[in-house]
């Protein structure tokens, strides 16, 4: 097995052969597994959504259908929609809560973290629930607000709700690429804009906050392409009002077994995730090196 | 205390043609040839990007051959993965496993190897003996100094009883101090072990120091192979003459003149011993002298030798017992002069000053093209 | 790397440190509250979600593990979710050290690829991998789950798997090699053992993953194959009972016990090595 103290026998040479170990032969089985279990299955998806068509109809025929029905369209406006108000939600308690981690020491910093990634670990649906016991009409806000004396709200049902709800879970994603950003930035230059005479407000306006801003796109973009895939959130803190698309797909096939519409709205939503994804990639990079000020 | 004399001890190493190239660029490694003696103790020196830990690499078979052969006692090896070419090696930055203790460390090999336990205890002991670390067998890396673990790479890297050993810059993490007690610490080992031993470093002290033999490398080719003193005395070209010790240059043009050559520049004559290297016509060249074979004399004394030039003391700098005496030429060069206490003449900054040197102490070199001064 | 040391006191004017940590403490409260309040809803002794609970009671526990459906619903999820994490631990860590080599645009295709179940809406997996499911039959069955469920939980696995080896020393794997070590043997000698938290983390995470799973598990699941998120989902219109919360209690004792376990066996790894 090893070359013995002094001799190399031929034989041993020519059994080693080129030893060029490829490590990324490794790859190879987990992307079969994958093409099998999961690209195939969306491929399949796409495929059923312009061919399982009425007889006579075109391939599009599922395509028509969705952009043509006034309340689909509304249903997926409402989800693009929903998604972007959680973005800027999220963006907003983000940045305070990176800044927060960014200057915690020690201990702290891992406090805040583990808060924040706490709702990632929890059940989707423990995760609601709660929610529907806080924001119930006899739930614990409005006990609150009784014992203050103001008015019960019934929250429960509405965008607000089903915004909390699906902020909770999506602000890790926001949080931590804020806060990689924010960790790259030289602290030499905010004390050179200091020592230039820039009040600090001032200072964090103009060289901080921009230098933090490829984070902030990053997670912002993160969050949104998630928010359109949010399905048990809305379905148990929102109302009929606040359907989003995952559910109007899921009842496609789960109550309709309309597979041709099923498939041609998770097509569209694929499209849209990707799209925007592709698009918020390319904004990030070219963000990245227009502004540099990483630390040297 | 000695491990028992492996048989056969060191093996000899043929480096033929080795070249390494990445992708267009100019060869790292550019047709190195070189062979080492069992038992030798080899330095390769020079800067970085020189080529020394490519080579080293390829010896060792992290780094892919371009073309060229390796053989170590006299079977080739170059296309065998490290794994199996039972060569052992201590790296820059150590490279003990962190998750292991010193024991544990120094027996991976062995039990690698499929060695018996009871061997393995009885090896390991012998080993830790030999480098004085006994007592922290069950320490972990951590909780050792930068010396301490130094040693127990090393051990880890003999304990299997390899018939070459490599070392790529294995002091340079460690202070002065320390770093000159473990240059010591490993000729010991050496002249103990009596196995090949490859070492490479960008410190030319650290090479004359520890070295049979020193394989000096630029720009991928060798520049010079040679002992301590070849290189010392005898550089072949001015990068050696500046890479290793101090040297001062005068440059200028020169000829033969009977049995001796001759540099002639604005601020004399200058003989040097006859060289192969100089082709008898009038061609550009420079001499090299080592500081401490000049002497600083008054300039109203004469001087026995053929070698003298006038110039005034720039700085005089007290080194220990020793002191150095930094001198300007005419021509605006400066030169260094290093003296014992009992050749030291009271010379003061501004004097004006005679330097002499005998002839054997130049070397005449080849200028280089468009490199006067590397 | 004390980024805090480095930003001028000005910025840490008292008022604006306490609006900072106040703010902090404010969202880190809205974000356990709900979890917490939980709890005590498990022990409610009214038959309703009405808060606050009326008097004290554990039968909601009693119900729950003696109930069929609940019990079936919890060895199912959980046998389902351990299986996947073998799976998903094994192919995660082939995919992160197959990754590890390669750089630029092929390496930013593949781990996007391989990271995509994670960002891509699991309704949109679900339709594909049940239309091709009921074509070969692993609809309501313990495979399908396992399969589909792998697929999902894997790209965990990769992230934290490649962290780990980012920060791992490759001249180690060097050193094992000049020992005369595999690289069979290398690899479980020396990487194994250095990247273990990061594989650890990384089977908690996939774990949770299938365990919570909601979307595929309802598409892919049958009247004998009802998940616990699945069975909660339904019991919250269907039941109004606080069995729920006790089912919630549960999951977030097990699972915090669960994250505890893990950070502290990696800590103890990453203080010089107690094996």
């Amino acid at each position: 097995m090893h070359l013995p103290s002094g001799t190399t026998s031929p034989d041993a040479v020519r059994r080693a052969g080129r030893w060029r170990f490829t490590r990324t032969a490794l790859v190879v089985p987990v992307l079969l597994f994958f093409a099998a279990f999961f690209l195939y299955p969306m491929a399949m998806m796409v495929a059923k959504g312009l061919t399982d068509t009425p007889a006579g109809a075109g391939s599009w025929a599922n395509f028509a259908w969705f952009f043509d029905d006034e309340a689909n369209m509304r249903i997926y406006r409402h989800t693009l929609w929903t998604a972007l108000r959680v973005t800027l939600f999220c963006v907003l308690v983000a940045y305070p809560m990176a800044y927060a981690m960014l200057r915690a020491k020690g201990a702290w910093k891992l406090a805040i973290l583990g808060v924040v990634l706490l709702p990632f670990w929890t059940s989707a649906v423990v995760r609601n629930f709660a929610w529907v016991v806080i924001l119930q009409d006899r739930g614990v806000l409005n006990y609150l607000l009784a014992l203050v004396g103001i008015a019960p709200v019934s929250i429960l049902g509405t965008s607000t709700a089903v915004t909390i709800g699906m902020a909770q879970v999506l602000l890790p994603f926001a949080v931590l690429p804020i806060y990689t950003a924010m960790q790259k930035i030289d602290p030499n230059l905010v004390r050179a804009a200091l020592m230039l005479g820039a009040r600090p407000i001032v200072a964090f306006t103009t060289v901080f906050l921009p230098l933090s801003l490829t984070g902030v796109f990053a997670g912002a973009f993160l969050v949104f392409v998630l928010s359109l895939g949010f399905y048990v959130t809305p379905a148990m803190l929102g109302s009929a009002r606040e359907t989003m698309l995952p559910q109007l797909i899921f009842r496609q096939i789960d109550e309709l077994l309309a597979w041709g519409h099923a498939s041609a709205m998770a097509t569209v939503l694929l499209l849209t995730t990707v799209g925007i994804l592709v698009a918020g990639a390319l904004l990030t990079r070219t963000l990245r090196h227009r502004i540099g000020g990483t630390r040297p | 205390m000695s491990l028992p004399a492996a048989t056969g001890l060191g093996a000899p190493l043929s480096i033929r043609n080795l070249t390494k190239r990445y992708a267009d660029n100019p060869p790292a490694v550019d047709d190195v040839s070189l062979d080492i003696e069992a038992g030798e103790f080899v330095t390769f020196l020079g800067p970085s990007g020189s080529g020394k830990t490519t080579t080293l690499g390829m010896v060792a078979g992290f780094t892919e051959v371009t073309s060229g052969h390796i053989l170590l006692a006299n079977q080739p090896i170059e296309e065998l993965p490290p794994h199996r070419r039972n060569i052992g090696m201590v790296f820059q930055s150590y490279s003990l496993f962190p998750h292991m203790n010193v024991f544990d460390n120094v027996a991976f090999p062995l039990r690698r190897r499929g060695v018996g336990k009871a061997e393995i205890k009885a090896r390991v002991g012998r080993v830790l003996e030999l480098i004085q670390l006994s007592d922290k067998a069950d320490r972990f890396p951590t909780a050792l100094s930068g010396g301490q673990q130094q040693r127990v790479a090393l051990a880890r890297a003999i304990v299997f009883e390899p018939r070459l050993l490599l070392m790529d810059e294995p002091l340079s993490a460690l202070d002065k101090k320390l770093r000159e007690q473990m240059q010591l610490e490993i000729r010991r080992l050496h002249k103990e072990l009596q196995i090949t031993f490859i070492f490479v470093t960008h410190d030319q002290e650290e090479a004359l120091v520890m070295s049979d033999r020193i394989a000096v490398f630029r720009d991928g080719r060798l520049a010079q192979v040679g002992t301590a003193t070849d290189l010392y005395e005898h550089p072949q070209s001015l990068f050696v003459a500046n890479f290793l010790g101090d040297s001062n240059i005068l440059q200028g043009e020169a000829h033969t003149d009977h049995n001796a050559h001759v540099l002639v520049n604005a601020c004399g004559r200058f003989l040097a011993p006859p060289t192969p290297r100089f082709a008898g016509a009038r061609a550009p060249a420079a001499i090299s002298v080592r500081p401490e074979r000049m002497r600083v004399l008054p300039i109203t004394q004469t001087c026995d030798d053929p070698n003298r030039v006038v110039a005034r003391v720039s700085q005089i700098i007290y080194v220990g017992a020793s002191r150095k005496v930094e001198v300007t030429l005419p021509d605006g060069s400066l030169m260094r002069v290093r003296e014992q206490p009992r050749d030291q003449v009271d010379v003061r900054e501004g004097e004006e000053v005679a330097v002499c040197w005998p002839a054997s102490a130049s070397t005449l070199l080849p200028l280089e093209q468009g490199r006067a001064s590397v | 790397m004390e980024t805090q040391r480095a930003f001028p006191q000005q910025f840490a004017r008292r008022s604006g440190a306490i609006a900072l940590y106040g703010f902090a403490g404010l969202v880190a409260f809205s974000l356990i509250a709900p979890l917490l309040i939980i709890i005590p809803m498990s022990f409610s002794g009214a038959d309703s979600f009405a808060f606050p609970p009326r008097g004290l009671s554990a039968r909601w526990y009693v119900n729950l593990f003696t109930s069929e459906s609940w019990t079936r619903g919890m060895l199912q999820s959980f046998g389902i979710a351990s299986v996947v994490t073998v799976l998903s631990v094994v192919l995660g860590t082939l995919a992160a050290l197959g990754l590890s080599r390669l750089k630029g645009i092929p390496q930013a295709t593949l781990s996007g690829l391989l990271m995509s179940p994670m960002i891509l809406p699991a309704v949109v997996s679900g339709v594909g991998v049940y239309a091709v499911f009921l074509k070969w039959h692993l609809t309501a069955s313990y495979l399908g789950f396992v399969l589909a469920h792998t697929a999902l939980a894997t790209p965990f696995v990769l992230t934290t798997v490649a962290a780990a080896l980012k920060g791992f020393d490759r001249t180690l794997e060097y050193a094992a090699a000049s020992c005369g070590a595999t690289p069979v043997a290398t690899f479980f000698h020396v990487t194994l053992p250095l990247i273990r938290p990061g594989l650890a983390s990384g089977a908690l995470f996939a774990f949770i993953a299938s365990f919570d799973e909601v979307v595929i598990a309802s598409f892919l699941g049958g009247p004998e194959l009802k998940t616990l998120p699945v069975q909660m989902f339904t019991s919250v219109y269907v039941d109004s009972d606080p069995t729920l919360a006790a089912v919630s209690t549960v999951i977030i004792a097990v699972t915090s016990l669960a994250i505890f376990a893990i950070m502290r066996s990696n800590q103890a790894r990453s203080v010089g090595g107690s094996h």
